[in-house]
């Protein structure tokens, strides 16, 4: 078994204040699990079946595409070697146990005896070809960024045991934050195309049926290696275009729950069914600037912003008050989230219009998801502050595809997106291109700040907990000196169910399992 | 009539060639890359441009262009970006719920269409003429999405006597949950359509009761009925049977918002999901059978036409 997780800020060389404060955070960490599955009110019972609806386009049965739209398939039809907890702590999965070697640069994997849904038996030839996949730079998968970093090479030791050589010594809450990422998946058919018609998981759901942008059944996994386990014979997934349409199928009993549903339609929920908010902090609402060019390529412009966002206001009025104001790129959860930088992003106009005046630019625009009203209302409530210090902010709106291709091509001044780091590994931020340290930020051209791409690998290579601590500080004051993500919400996924569902779970990255859902 | 429907047929090729064309420059100027879905936001640039490349996007459009027509003319439509299924199976799976929602839907505008029509045009002072007036105004500018808002409103979320989500159930299968399935799609369809429906039975039946012959058939003693059937509504009926056939192709096209409000699995939802993710393939298979269905029906309008009036196809 592992030996006991790094929590490299709780140790040595910190101050007071760091440590009370780390150590709320923990208790707050340490009360979650029981806070989480807080709708338990029974024993499970076994069996019965279950609809719940979405409005994100399905895309993929890829576990190595963790986009919003895949999250159906994620916890339900495959394992993981690692899962993470309510706590963000490790826990066993796919993988049995794990041991650090004792300089920090290898892991050695014991994989946990069982079956695909295939009936074919999960051997380290499936873990090897797993993590080959993610080490390939030509096949689409959002675990290439952090494998590539972490990973220099898979070793087969016996038909289960596989050891991770690093390409350096790290600490283990850094691998295990990795291998939570890392899915079992049957090596035959590892490969995009095979995993865009059927899945080829271990999980605790089994794919029955599946009608494109229509609906999907799950039926259990007998074979799922905890035993007893799923209670529920079969979830049924229905695709909806409308939130609206979702809302009034729950409303009129047609579904059982109605996954990601925007504030704005949660009150008149509340009453009637189980509200479940997403994971603190698994994702953080941010307005990204195009530094490559103007007129953000101007760094007081883009300081101005920082202070330019009534952050109560955007909780209060775009968010209904299901969100709270963001001071960091770093979710409240995570260890670079730290306090001491809360003021330099304080709403304070004067401020905002003195860096505005420094910067000699008085217009800029910024493009929002026409699917998306509250970035929409942020957008506004930003526009209708900045036009009080003489500076025009212009909104424009695109449809979801339009936005998308935009955003990447780094056609816009500015946009709204928002990142996932509630892990605890703060500089994994880098997996979103818009904070990465690479060729693929399209913000900076392609060429990031040399101050962040420095601050990034500082972290990268700190092991010793003052020097991660150190790092996540010159994260920070980079994030905020450069500022070209402008934090404004910690953002926050709605599930509502039905009361009768219980023992739904989400994990840090808001992926909701149902293997212990039971219908009372 | 053989060498009439095969004209009708013959005029199809050119107007399915023109739509090819027409429909291909669209989905290319619409705004945005199907490999930039397909990839994710945290995608590099370099996947998506090998993305690109395999989905075949980095050719020109006219290159694009010319493959696909070779496909279709050899039965292919292609394969969706998205799920990798060919488009024909996308688009079979689809038709019959669209179609059955479009069959209930013309018969219950008929169901209200004909009475209120003729009520308005025989009796238009009296209190059932008005109401009938009352109920083609209202239906014309209601729109069917507000329509389908309330109904669901009503009889889903606050009686819930109905799902708000039209399932599709084939009608041969299981009538009943087929029936209680498509109803609330089908009311808002057939209630919008009914009042075009409606007013075109009363301006026509106004016209044709006050022609010379209707006048003879009532000089020579024949029942109000039997003039009102036998002579009245035959000769009004040609032109609603137009408006019935344009409606008709316009459901099979799609009632792309009340699809999508209702989330009924038919074939405007698949365009509408479609052209949201630029999947190309899917657009054009889709919107080619949708002209062809199109044509169909009007072909069929047109047949049925020169059967009820011989003058017609006299002419042609």
């Amino acid at each position: 078994m592992s030996k006991l997780i790094n929590m490299p800020v709780l140790q040595g060389g910190l101050s007071r204040r760091q440590v009370l404060r780390n150590g709320l955070m923990l208790a707050s960490a340490a009360a979650l699990p029981t806070l989480m599955p807080s709708r338990v009110f029974a024993q499970p019972v076994r069996g019965g079946k279950i609809t719940l609806a979405t409005v994100y386009p399905f895309r993929a049965f890829d576990p190595y595409l963790t986009q919003l739209v895949n999250f159906p398939v994620m916890q339900t039809c495959y394992s993981w070697l690692l899962s993470a907890g309510a706590d963000m702590l490790p826990h066993p999965d796919g993988a049995e146990s794990w041991e650090m070697s004792a300089d920090n640069t290898s892991v050695t994997v014991r994989l946990r005896p069982g079956r695909f849904h295939s009936g074919k038996a999960i051997s380290s030839d499936d873990l090897i070809a797993a993590v080959d996949r993610a080490l390939d730079s030509t096949q689409t998968n959002s675990l290439h960024g952090s494998t590539a970093i972490l990973v220099k090479q898979a070793v087969k030791l016996d038909d289960l045991t596989v050891r991770f050589d690093l390409t350096q010594a790290f600490p283990e809450s850094t691998v295990t934050d990795w291998m939570i990422r890392v899915p079992i998946v049957d090596a035959e058919f590892n490969n995009p195309d095979a995993l865009l018609q059927a899945p080829a998981g271990s999980g605790p759901f089994v794919l029955v049926d599946n009608q494109p942008g229509t609906s999907m059944l799950l039926r259990r996994n007998e074979h799922y290696w905890q035993e007893g386990k799923p209670y529920l014979d079969e979830i049924e997934y229905r695709f909806f275009e409308s939130q609206n349409a979702m809302v009034a199928a729950l409303q009129s009993g047609g579904i059982d729950g109605a996954l990601f549903v925007t504030a704005s339609l949660i009150r008149p929920l509340e009453m009637d069914f189980e509200v479940i908010p997403g994971f603190r902090g698994a994702q953080v609402g941010l307005m990204y600037l195009q530094a490559d060019k103007g007129p953000f390529d101007n760094k007081f412009l883009r300081q101005a912003m920082l202070h330019s966002v009534d952050r109560e206001r955007v909780v209060r009025d775009a968010y209904f008050g299901r969100s709270e104001p963001a001071h960091s790129v770093f979710g409240p959860v995570s260890p670079a989230n730290l306090p001491k930088f809360a003021d330099a992003v304080a709403y304070d106009l004067d401020r905002a219009a003195e860096l505005i005046k420094r910067a000699g630019v008085w217009a800029a625009s910024v493009s929002i998801p026409a699917s998306d009203p509250a970035r929409l209302q942020v957008a506004q409530i930003m526009q209708a502050d900045l036009a009080t210090i003489g500076f025009d902010l212009q909104i424009k709106s695109a449809d979801q595809t339009s936005f998308a291709a935009d955003y990447r091509g780094g056609r816009n001044d500015a946009t709204m997106s928002a990142t996932g780091n509630s892990l605890r590994t703060p500089w994994m931020v880098t997996n979103d291109a818009a904070l990465s340290t690479g060729e693929g930020n399209f913000l900076w051209g392609g060429k990031p700040p040399a101050a962040w791409v420095e601050a990034i690998s500082e972290a990268q290579q700190a092991v010793r907990d003052e020097v991660v601590l150190a790092s996540y500080e010159r994260m920070n004051e980079v994030l905020l000196d450069e500022a070209w993500a402008i934090p404004l919400n910690v953002w926050q996924n709605n599930f509502v169910v039905s009361r009768s569902l219980q023992g739904m779970s989400l994990n840090p990255l808001d992926m909701f399992s149902l293997t212990e859902a039971y219908l009372a | 009539m053989t060498k009439y429907i095969a004209g009708r047929i013959f005029q199809f090729i050119p107007v399915l060639i023109l739509s090819s064309i027409l429909i291909w420059a669209m989905v290319y100027t619409l705004p945005g890359d199907p490999a930039e879905v397909l990839a994710g936001n945290q995608a590099t640039t370099q996947e998506v441009e090998q993305l690109r490349a395999k989905l075949g996007l980095d050719q020109s459009p006219v290159h694009q262009y010319v493959i696909w027509v070779g496909n279709v003319l050899r039965g292919d439509l292609g394969a969706s970006y998205f799920t990798q299924r060919p488009v024909f199976d996308a688009i079979t799976a689809r038709l019959p719920a669209t179609v059955q929602l479009a069959a209930i839907s013309i018969v219950m505008s008929l169901l209200v269409a004909f009475p209120t029509g003729i009520a308005s045009a025989l009796w238009p002072r009296s209190l059932l003429g008005r109401l009938a007036r009352t109920y083609q105004t209202v239906a014309l500018a209601v729109p069917a999405f507000w329509l389908g808002l309330l109904l669901i409103l009503i009889f889903s979320v606050s009686l819930r006597w109905l799902p708000s989500a039209g399932d599709y159930y084939p009608i041969w299968q299981n009538p009943i949950e087929a029936l209680r399935r498509a109803l609330l799609p089908a009311l808002a369809l057939g209630m919008a359509i009914g009042g075009v429906t409606s007013r075109f039975v009363t301006a026509s039946l106004t016209e044709t009761m006050q022609r010379d012959y209707i006048r003879m058939a009532r000089s020579k003693g024949i029942s109000e009925t039997r003039v009102l059937l036998h002579h009245g509504l035959r000769n009004a009926l040609l032109p609603v049977i137009t408006i019935i056939g344009l409606q008709l192709g316009n459901f099979l096209g799609g009632a792309v918002v009340t699809e999508v409000i209702f989330n009924y699995p038919g074939i405007g939802r698949l365009v509408y999901t479609a052209i949201s993710g630029r999947d190309y393939p899917l657009i054009q298979g889709s919107i080619l059978v949708i002209v062809a269905s199109f044509l169909t029906i009007n072909a069929i309008v047109d047949i049925i036409y020169a059967y009820i009036d011989p003058r017609i196809r006299v002419r042609s």
